[in-house]
């Protein structure tokens, strides 16, 4: 795996539109949030691994799920915990060298257990015997 | 409102978050297309490697090559200019990252 020399909280900036806020503006980023719920989600994890001091680089999904110890969240329909993110970060989207990193990563797995709940519910639907045939 | 391709500057030597979001598509290929860094630059060769991230199946790739920069005049750019990418399934959300050896412009169709 790439150990992504030369990668920033800069580079992973790149290409978006430069904003000047100040702390009068919380209140609209925090309505502009409400558009896309599962940021808020990004938003509750990245403050927890400030909280607990994660450092980095972060090399193995087990140090995120070692950091968030016993802990475990309801966010917005996501259960957090130990177990669940172990199951949900992908080994190769590691090892994370800065901040921006991690919240990628966050997005990434919710996104993907997001999407694998919906493969399990149109499995599920598929597998459904439709019933039988009514006879007189 | 109206859309126009919107670029991305990268520097030559370091990693650039240059897409991310949902990557839908029913071709089966998502490709980047290269422009010189600034107006007044020819065509010019660079380096590249292209790394994708996905919240499906596959979760992570890496892509290397060369190509040509395209003069910033020249759009549509040439076959020369354009890396096409195995783009796999479509997802939900996607990430890409690019290294090159030379500034450049750069944008993703997905």
């Amino acid at each position: 795996m790439d150990l992504r020399v030369n990668s920033s909280i800069e580079g992973w900036r790149t290409g978006v539109l430069e904003l000047r806020l100040d702390p009068a503006d919380l209140d609209l980023i925090d309505s502009v949030l409400c558009l896309q719920p599962e940021l808020r989600v990004v938003i509750f994890l990245g403050q927890e691994s400030r909280r607990r001091g994660l450092s980095y680089p972060v090399e193995r999904p087990e140090q995120l799920a070692e950091l968030i110890g016993d802990s475990a969240f309801d966010l917005a329909g996501h259960r957090v915990d130990r177990k669940t993110m172990i199951r949900a970060l992908a080994e190769q989207w590691f090892p994370l060298t800065h901040e921006g990193e991690l919240l990628s990563v966050i997005c990434l797995a919710l996104h993907r257990c997001r999407a694998e709940a919906v493969e399990k519910r149109l499995d599920a639907i598929r597998d459904k015997k439709p019933p039988p045939n009514k006879t007189r | 409102m109206a859309t126009a391709i919107a670029w991305v500057q990268v520097t030559g030597g370091k990693w650039a978050r240059i897409f991310q979001g949902p990557s839908i598509h029913v071709l089966g290929s998502e490709y980047l297309e290269f422009q010189a860094a600034t107006s007044s630059q020819s065509t010019y060769d660079l380096a590249y490697t292209v790394h994708r991230y996905s919240a499906v199946v596959p979760f992570f790739y890496s892509v290397s090559g060369s190509r040509l920069a395209a003069p910033q005049s020249q759009y549509p750019v040439p076959k020369s200019s354009v890396v096409f990418l195995p783009a796999g399934t479509s997802s939900p959300f996607t990430e890409f990252w690019l290294l090159t050896d030379r500034s450049c412009r750069v944008h993703v169709l997905v």
